[in-house]
């Protein structure tokens, strides 16, 4: 179904990018049109909205990963969107990450009965000797969002205690953060411990923050880099996807 | 304007601009390109005939300016420790005339941040000794050395001479308390951080909390109060509705437990990242913070006049939209935002 709900295409003209608009018409053409209208409110952010369209769709028999994938996430998408292209602020987005947990509070209990397999687990934390959480916090939100079971290890994390909590939940996917120069290096230091411990190939490395660039990310050995928000999601599944195959 | 007990000449301004983290847009106004097709920052010479700092072949293979970003104060450091007598130059000048900016402006310290001009300790180090010294050679106001990093507070400290009065320490916390002995050695005064040896105060009760801690080993070595700032952390509005407050509430104690020798402040400008009009959250933040006891300030000296911080009209819409906000009455800032939208922020 092409878009029907007027909001939802008005939202469309921030879309500035033709492959990204491309690829959000591509999945509302495929979903049922009650899935427009949840993604619309989870744009404006009516978290009353949300919760109860959210409901009334699993209980028509939709099933929670497609309210989730075309609704929740599709939604959530068009969010990140905007904000990457300074068209939202930041409130704006902590408003839509309520909506979006007033309808995962609907999909949460019906993934974890199912035998359907969250997308993949994700230890999150900032490094030893850094204090700085806003954007280890929107990669979270941002995480959870997409479908991943998220662990956060607030900030100032050991080395230590990032072994021991990919080891204690077998997580695919650890993801460190750093906001200053001085303590960026500690990332390499955490990499190296997970070599020292001979468990480096069981975890796939995703890092990022204001200072970190690719090719710093490189030197260090991780094995993936994300600027913001988006890019952490969706290196995050890239690399749950290669750690699979 | 009755509740505020200080004028702008007993408020001291640390000016902030001096850092590796300033960012221009390449397609903003600031950003020029040359008749050769060179992009380079326009800015006035010593004599003020108009001049360029132009933008390296080595900056464009950098992941910020892929990303449209010039970090002009990068640049300028970095060609100041190149090998090229020319390329020094031209880094010194983009610095004296930021220097000259400034205290013309009312700056009282200039704060200096090299951290993330690279990742290697040893580049870091050049910067920061590189950029005190031209900085010291033109200053009548002294530094002030801001880094995460003690090694780096260290450099900047032994590359000062002193001639332009005490320099600052940014800063002494719990997870940096060797900076404190460094400062004592060269005679700084010292800025002290409202955080905890293991994370960011959630609240004012924590804020004050730490301060008093780090204050006992300030006090213990003897230091004068009158030689203390404290930064009471400014978090952002955008993230929760009581940050404002937490600061507000914060400063109140530390007043009122310290007397009014101390110095109370911190990065103003923090409070409004990721809003819109953030010129309009910041004066209207530092007059609350001005009513709750602040008497300095990390803070832009060419956007932040505190003179009309004091000619506030407190009356006006935007003024109460932003008074409503600071002091948690606007949740998820949606009346400031669609305020912003209808275009009646000024």
């Amino acid at each position: 179904m092409p878009i029907v709900n007027e909001g939802l295409e008005k939202e469309m003209v921030h879309i500035a990018k033709p492959f990204e608009a491309q690829h959000i018409r591509d999945l509302f053409e495929e979903a049922d049109p009650l899935m427009q209208e949840i993604a619309y409110a989870l744009i404006r952010g009516d978290n009353n909205e949300v919760d109860s369209l959210t409901s009334d769709a699993l209980e028509k028999g939709f099933t929670a990963n497609t309210v989730m994938d075309d609704g929740l996430i599709a939604g959530m998408a068009i969010v990140g969107i905007k904000f990457r292209d300074n068209i939202i602020f930041v409130p704006e987005v902590l408003i839509s990450a309520r909506a979006m947990k007033a309808g995962m509070a609907h999909i949460e209990p019906i993934l974890s009965e199912s035998d359907i397999p969250p997308v993949g687990e994700v230890i999150m934390g900032t490094v030893k000797g850094d204090l700085h959480d806003i954007g280890k916090n929107l990669c979270i939100m941002m995480l959870r969002g997409a479908g991943f079971i998220v662990h956060d290890l607030g900030v100032d994390t050991k080395p230590e205690e990032f072994i021991d909590a990919v080891m204690d939940h077998g997580a695919g996917v650890l993801g460190m953060s750093a906001l200053l120069t001085t303590t960026m290096p500690n990332m390499g230091r955490v990499i190296q411990a997970f070599e020292d411990e001979g468990i480096r190939e069981d975890v796939k490395i995703l890092v990022g923050g204001a200072p970190v660039t690719q090719e710093f990310a490189e030197d260090m050995g991780a094995d993936g880099y994300g600027k913001d928000a988006i890019e952490c999601v969706d290196m995050a599944k890239e690399l749950i996807a290669a750690k699979n195959s | 304007m009755s509740r505020i007990n200080i004028t702008p000449e007993q408020f001291t301004i640390i000016g902030e601009n001096i850092h590796a983290t300033r960012v221009l847009l390449q397609k903003g106004k600031r950003v020029v390109t040359l008749d050769d097709g060179t992009e380079a920052v326009p800015f006035k010479g010593d004599n003020g005939e108009q001049r360029h700092l132009t933008v390296p072949d080595w900056y464009k293979k950098t992941q910020p300016y892929e990303q449209g970003q010039i970090k002009h104060f990068l640049i300028a450091m970095m060609k100041g420790i190149s090998d090229d007598a020319n390329q020094q130059e031209e880094g010194a000048a983009y610095i004296r005339n930021e220097v000259k900016k400034q205290i013309a402006s009312g700056a009282d310290y200039l704060d200096i941040n090299v951290d993330e001009v690279h990742y290697e300790v040893g580049i870091q180090k050049r910067c920061m000794r590189w950029t005190v010294e031209t900085i010291q050679a033109i200053s009548s106001v002294p530094p002030c050395i801001d880094s995460s990093l003690s090694e780096i507070i260290s450099e900047g400290l032994s590359s000062y001479d002193g001639r332009a009065g005490r320099p600052l320490v940014n800063s002494v916390a719990f997870e940096r308390l060797d900076a404190l002995d460094m400062a004592l050695e060269h005679d700084a005064r010292i800025m002290v951080m409202a955080t905890s040896a293991t994370g960011m105060p959630q609240d004012a009760a924590d804020r004050v909390t730490n301060v008093k801690g780090i204050m006992e080993h300030v006090t213990g070595k003897g230091v004068s109060l009158k030689d203390v700032f404290v930064d009471a952390i400014v978090f952002l509005i955008s993230v929760d509705p009581q940050n404002g407050n937490h600061y507000f509430n914060a400063v109140r104690s530390l007043r009122e437990i310290y007397g009014s020798d101390i110095h109370i402040g911190g990065g103003l400008s923090n409070v409004s990242f990721g809003m819109p009009k953030r010129s309009l959250i910041n004066k209207t933040f530092i007059y609350l913070a001005l009513e709750a006891g602040i008497d300095s300030g990390i803070v832009d000296p060419l956007n932040t006049k505190l003179d009309l911080v004091s000619n506030l009209d407190i009356e006006s819409e935007p003024v109460k939209l932003t008074l409503d906000m600071l002091t948690g009455n606007d949740e998820f800032c949606t009346n400031y935002i669609m305020a912003f939208r209808d275009g009646k922020l000024g």
